[in-house]
Parts: C-alpha cells; structure tokens; sequence
C-alpha cells in the first residue's frame, strides 16, 4: 500500500442493502447517523445514508471501509447535503452520476502524492496500458471489456514515474455500449445522457500498483481498425491535455508527462471491443 | 430592452425583488451570465427555456464544486479562528438558497491585528498552502494557494487599498455575526456590515470581479435588512466617508430598484472613473444615473480637469500606457459636458472634461493648433510632452 492507505482493507464484495438504517437520510448529521463509510482518498472519507446506499454502491462499491468518515454525504430535503447543511437540490435518477463527478473531484483535489489524468488503465496480457481520450472515445468500454481493470476515469499516476495506483470505481457506462454489459440500472446523467454502472468482474483493489507500459488513444469508429504509432510529442501534448488542474497544479505533473511520454503510444482506431483486443496484440 | 436590462429584471425577480418579467427571456443573456459568473444562481432558479440546455453542465459542475468548496471551507473553518468570514464563503451560505448558487474559489478572512493573520499564514503554510509575498501597503497579505485543491485563501486587515482606516475596520469586525458552514461553527460580519464590504468592492476594486453579481447581492442583501441595520450602513458610510461604497450602494440601487441606503453620492473623480465599467454601457437603464453624475463632475464650476487628474494618476502608478493613447480599441461616448473615452482593451473607461474632450477629438480629426482654445492646447502639449499622444498637430 503507498502513503494514501487507509487503517481498514476493503474486501469485495461488500456491498450494503440500502435502507438498513431507520432514520430518514440528512435527519440527524451526527455520528449516530453514519451508516457506512467509503474511502476515496487521504482524509476523505464519505458517511452516506440509506438513499445513498444504492448509487454510492453502483459506483464506489470496492472503496467500502469501515472507520469513522470526515464527511458525511445524505440527502436533505431534496437535496444532497453535507454534515447536515444543504448543498444542492438533486433528483433520485441523477444520484449515481452526480455522487460520481462529485467524489471523482474530491479524489484529484485531495491527493498530492499522484498526478491526476483522465484517463482509464487496465492490465492487458501483461502489459500495463494507460487508456486517454476525450469522452465518447470509448475508453471506459475497453477498460471495462479487456483484461483487469483498474480505473476508467481517474488514473492517479505517481509523481515523475510510470506508475499507476488502481482508482476502480465501476466503469461508467454510456448508452451506445449498454448492449456490451450485463443489464443493470440506468441513470440519467445530465451532460452525457443515459449511463449504467458496470464492476468488471477482474479488477484490482484500490491502490494495488500496476508497471504502464504504454499509452493507448483509443478512437471508436466503426470499419476497419487500425493502430497508428504516435511519436512522444504528440503523445506529451495529448498527456497535457488529461492534466486534471493542468501543469501548475503540482510540480510532480511535468516530470509525470515526461516519463509517461517516453512510453510506446498509439492511436487506437476500432470498431468493436475484439478487433481492439486483436490490434493490441499485434502491436508490438 | 436590452440583455442587461432583461437578465436584472429577471434576478429582480429570483431574488424576490420584483415581479415576473413577462414574455420569452434569455436568448443573448449568456455572455453577460458567463462574465459575471452568475450561471450558477440561474441555472439552479428553473432557468429561461432559452437557456436551460446551455447552463445544464454548468448546474452539474457547480454541484461537484460546492460539495468540495463546503468540504474545504469546513476544513479550513476548524483550522483558523479568531477570524472572519468575508465575501462569497459568507453570501454562500447566508444569503443564497442552497452554496451551490455562489461560487467561490477563495476564502477571504478578515483579522482584528496582525498576530493572528500570521498565525493563520504559518498554519495554512502546514497544510499545503503556498505563500505570495506580501505587497506593501496591501490590505490583505500575500495571498495563499493550495495548487492541488485549487483553493485560495486571503488573509486581510483591512477591505481593500487604501484601507478604509483602523476605527472603521474596529466597527465593522465588532459586527460580526455567527455563521455556521457545514457543521462548523464560525464568525462572519453581519449583514449589514457585509453590505458595506460589497459596496467598497463594487465602487472601485481594480480586480476584475464580477461586477453584476456583486450589485445584486448588495441590493438583494440590503433590502433584507432590518431598518436599524438600513440606517447603520448610510451613518457609518457618512462617518467614515467612504465615497466608493456609496457609489457602490447607488449603482446596485438604481440598477435593481431597491431602496438607496445612502443619499445620491457626489463622487470624486477617482471614485466614479473606475475599471468598474458597467455604469458606462451603453445600456438605456444607467444612462440616465451616468448623465447626472458626469454632470455634477464635469459641469460644476472648478471641478479638476479629470484628464490632468489621469494623467498624474497614470503617472503614479506608472502604467501610462493604456491611458489615452490613440489607438484601435478605443470608443468615444459624448456627453452634455465632455466625453467618456472606453479602452475596450484595458476595460478603463477616462471622463473627459470639455476642455479634455475637444484634445480628444482634435487626435481624432486634426484642426490647427492656433484655432483650439488656450486650455485645449496646454493640455495637447502636455500629452504630447509625456508621450501619451502622438498627435498630428
């Protein structure tokens, strides 16, 4: 475990049936409220209540521990809350995507030990590969789809090395690859539309360490697939591009794209999850 | 109307200080909501149809950032006492429905002396906080940054440069109310003692705060006030005379049609030519309020030329650059008694006297220097002798 470790150790599956605790979410913020909490990051730990059981579950499910949360998240009024304080109205459909890009945001803005990329990672026949694109890319459907899964959203790489720590929260799932993945709830994301949640069923804990060996942009088009080699410039450009919080926020980012950049890259043209896996065989 | 006049009617109206505005509304408002950083408040108060789509990520994103904001405001809260909780961290969550509807990337404290405001820097400093150094004569210290939560802290003595003065800061911080932010029991100042801090803000900051968002809260906050507090603010702008809240006060006044809190300022030419500039657009709502008081500066007997005025000032702060050099960028607004000239590039907007506003014009259509009167000329050359003109004459 590296310095972000926390005292409980999350097992799999653990997953809580919504509605164990009497008391309405959000009616009480005190400690007698918290029900269980999830461990995203250094001093972050979140406490949620009953409704919030089903889409934390959905989508932090693997982050479950046990110790006393710094925060607590419930839903007030309509709204989600804070340690009891109104924050934002909400509606129900929209919890898990909403729970997500909120906890996504704590994650990269509380650890300083990594360098936050948008990005996926998955282990793929030995190989560590580090997925970036821009949504819609397909990304999150192959790291859901090939080999062990690591993260789809949020790569935490440590500072100046190739090095990933393993964020696997569930892949998020949008709607042009439902029919890929075993049923499960739909969500209403406001800015992406439809999504679901889907755990891989072949993922690393949180925090287990995986060697990247190369960079992988993946473009989803359907028709004949191909990998084109991308030289380390274009490669640090489109690295710099993932920054969360850009260069400035940490001194560590740049020698991270630097080292990162020194990595095979490829462009990643494909039309469906297998050819993908075919091409990422060939190459090299 | 036009955009401006339409987006005020309707934070009239979210703000419960007017009625509905009747008919289709929103279609150009989102430049002036992206600039003045109020997408937010509307997008979380059932938006106009027109601009529901548009402000949907913004609703999102703002969620995801509040929830973080209120975590870190909470956590700093715990960390600093002995201090007070100014500007959007206190609107945030005395003023608004719910954080979400305020933005804020910065906490801005205000200490009673010194000792205390080093001792919170020495703490933030522990906790991952980056230190600027400090600018002399500055009221508040070299401001704190956590690069990797993108928050910043602001630790002041005073409300802005130059200082409103000891015995004001004295009164103000003893108003301090409590405030409570996710869990975390603190101090804010009081509402009225907030309203004066905002009027300082909108009379003349030179940062480049969102100008708008801040007249509505000092006309939202401000007609929420109880009549003693009403009368506090216009005694202790009286006593302390601060010019710059007044005008603060009377734009946000005029502009949301609220009941002044002070009497009709006369301000000094520093005062009313600002980078503050939304009284001088062309919108028809202000143009009445910019006419008088440009009259009562320029036309009244005596007053200062107010380009020999910028000009010492430009010489002051030694950035005479963008100051009336004829160039690209530049529009001219006459008015009864001279002009205003707008630097579209710099946002300064100069009051011209009359004798100011004909130099002006000769840059702009070049008659003989003989033909122009005696004062136009002194000033030409002056111009002309600092290299603020190159004049054609």
């Amino acid at each position: 475990m590296g310095p972000w470790s926390s005292p409980c150790s999350p097992s799999r599956p653990r997953r809580l049936a919504p509605g164990r605790r009497s008391p309405a979410d959000g009616a009480a913020a005190g400690a007698g409220s918290l029900l269980k909490s999830w461990r995203l990051g250094p001093e972050l730990r979140v406490g949620a209540g009953a409704r919030l059981a089903d889409p934390i579950n959905a989508v932090f499910a693997d982050f479950l521990c046990e110790d006393e949360p710094s925060l607590e998240l419930s839903i007030f009024d309509g709204h989600l809350a804070m340690n009891g304080v109104r924050v934002a109205p909400c509606a129900d459909l929209a919890l898990a995507p909403l729970l997500e890009g909120t906890l996504l945001g704590f994650a990269a803005r509380t650890r300083r030990d990594c360098t936050p990329l948008h990005a996926g990672a998955i282990e793929f026949e030995g190989r560590g590969l580090l997925l970036l694109g821009d949504k819609g890319s397909g990304k999150s459907t192959l790291a859901a789809s090939l080999g062990r899964y690591f993260t789809d959203e949020l790569a935490f790489v440590e500072h100046g090395t190739t090095t990933l720590r393993a964020f696997p929260k569930a892949a998020t799932i949008k709607a042009g690859s439902f029919a890929l993945f075993e049923e499960s709830r739909t969500w209403s994301d406001a800015v992406r539309g439809p999504v679901r949640y889907h755990q891989p069923p072949e993922r690393a804990d949180p925090e287990a360490a995986l060697a990247l060996s190369a960079l992988v942009f993946p473009h989803y088009a359907p028709g004949a697939g191909r990998c084109v080699e991308l030289d380390p410039v274009e490669a640090a450009a489109a690295l710099i591009a993932q920054l969360f919080g850009g260069l400035a926020r940490h001194v560590g980012a740049a020698q991270t794209v630097r080292a990162l950049s020194g990595l095979p890259a490829c462009a990643l043209h494909f039309g469906s999850t297998e050819q993908a896996a075919e091409l990422l065989r060939r190459w090299r | 109307m036009s955009a401006l006049a339409e987006l005020v009617d309707w934070l009239r109206w979210i703000t419960d200080l007017g009625p509905r505005p009747p008919g289709e509304k929103g279609l150009d408002w989102l430049p002036l909501i992206e600039a003045h950083e109020l997408a937010p408040l509307i997008a979380h108060r059932d938006p106009p149809a027109a601009l529901a789509e548009a402000l949907e990520p913004t609703r999102i994103t703002a969620i995801h950032d509040a929830t973080f904001r209120t975590y870190t405001l909470a956590r700093l809260l715990q960390r600093l006492p002995d201090c007070v909780v100014l500007k959007g961290p206190a609107l945030a969550h005395m003023l608004y429905a719910a954080p979400v509807e305020r933005s804020f990337w910065d906490l801005d404290l205000l200490f009673a002396e010194r000792a205390a405001a080093e001792r919170a820097r020495a703490r933030l400093c522990a906790a991952g906080y980056e230190a600027t150094q400090d600018l002399p004569g500055h009221h508040h210290l070299g401001f704190l940054r956590d690069p990797v939560a993108e928050f910043a802290v602001e630790l002041h003595l005073d409300l802005c440069t130059p200082g409103i003065g000891e015995a004001a800061v004295a009164e103000l911080y003893a108003r301090r109310a409590p405030l409570r932010v996710a869990g975390v029991d603190t101090l804010a100042l009081d509402p009225a003692g907030m309203v004066v801090h905002l009027a300082l803000h909108a009379g003349a900051d030179p940062m480049g705060t969102p100008l708008l968002r801040n007249l509505l809260e000092i006309a939202w906050l401000g007609a929420r006030l109880e009549p003693e507090e009403a009368a506090w603010v216009g005694d202790f702008v009286a006593r302390h005379a601060l010019a710059r809240a007044a005008l603060g006060l009377w734009q946000a006044a005029t502009l949301f049609e609220v009941t002044p809190l002070v009497p009709k300022p006369r301000p000094s030419v520093a005062g009313l030519v600002s980078r503050r500039r939304l009284l001088w657009s062309p919108d028809t709502r202000l143009a009445a309020l910019r006419d008088d008081l440009a009259s009562d500066l320029v036309g009244g007997g005596g007053v200062v030329s107010t380009l020999r005025a910028h000009l010492g000032a430009a010489l002051r702060t030694r950035r005479p650059a963008g100051l009336l050099r004829r160039s690209e960028g530049l529009r001219t607004t006459p008015l009864a008694a001279g002009a205003l000239v707008h630097d579209t590039r710099t946002g300064e907007v100069h009051l011209l006297s009359r004798d100011a506003a004909e130099a002006w014009a000769v840059t702009e259509h070049p008659v003989r220097l003989r033909a122009l009167p005696p004062a136009t000329r002194e000033i030409l050359r002056a111009l002309t002798r600092r290299g603020l003109l190159v004049g054609r004459n």
